[in-house]
């Protein structure tokens, strides 16, 4: 694995304060986080709450080919860390916690927006929204 | 001849499991991923009859050993699966 890049599945939330860590480089003027968080609404209904289920190696696999790609892209001096979460979170929760750093905020950011798209179409995570009423049910998806 | 073969169940398909996690049944040993997933839609509607499960499994992926197959894939000496529904990310 590159010591630029760090993916990590975390049983429950993504805790914000893990972030960061290691990020630091005297070259790096620029930081970008990203926390995707449980919304309390969905298309009209409450969610009281979100089961994520996950493929955890191809999780991890794909993750690093995103991270990967974003270093050719941007640069190979960028550090990124992602982490996702499995199992059930509530609102305000982090699901998703994505970390980039570079010499220029610039590659900072659209690396991180980069990161952030890709996961959405490509990454075997699944979300089922309980909501308020009692109902469930899991999200329509991109297909792989 | 037949190859028994297991399907790890991920997200939508995890109900149909009978707690093993996973759906386990033969199929001819020169079937293609396309033949495993209408296995998969027929093994389902035994459980229970759901209108879209067909579109369901047409719009999800067979992986074996981290890799994603194609529908044109054949079987080879593996005989663990998992399908792969439509992906909502983080």
């Amino acid at each position: 694995m590159c010591s630029n890049m760090f993916v990590q599945v975390i049983d429950g939330p993504v805790q914000t304060h893990e972030f960061c860590k290691n990020l630091d480089h005297p070259t790096h003027g620029a930081q970008t986080l990203f926390f995707g968080v449980v919304r309390n609404h969905n298309e009209g209904k409450k969610v009281a709450y979100i089961h994520y289920d996950l493929f955890q190696s191809i999780v991890e696999k794909t993750l690093q080919e995103i991270g990967s790609e974003a270093r050719q892209k941007w640069g190979e001096a960028l550090k990124i860390t992602i982490f996702v979460a499995r199992g059930n979170l509530k609102v305000g929760d982090a699901s998703v916690g994505i970390c980039v750093s570079s010499p220029h905020r610039a590659e900072a950011f659209e690396a991180c927006r980069f990161v952030i798209e890709s996961i959405k179409k490509r990454v075997p995570i699944w979300k089922k929204e309980y909501y308020e009423d009692g109902k469930s049910e899991w999200l329509k998806g991109c297909s792989l | 001849m037949k190859k028994e073969i297991s399907i790890k169940l991920f997200g939508a398909f995890r109900k149909y499991d009978s707690g093993s996690g996973e759906l386990r049944f033969s199929v001819p040993s020169d079937a293609n991923v396309l033949c495993i997933k209408q296995r998969i839609v027929a093994e389902i509607e035994k459980i229970e009859q759901n209108p879209q499960i067909k579109t369901l499994v047409s719009d999800s992926v067979l992986a074996n050993n981290g890799r994603i197959l194609q529908e044109s894939d054949g079987l080879t000496e593996d005989t663990q699966f998992s399908i792969l529904p439509p992906v909502c990310g983080g």
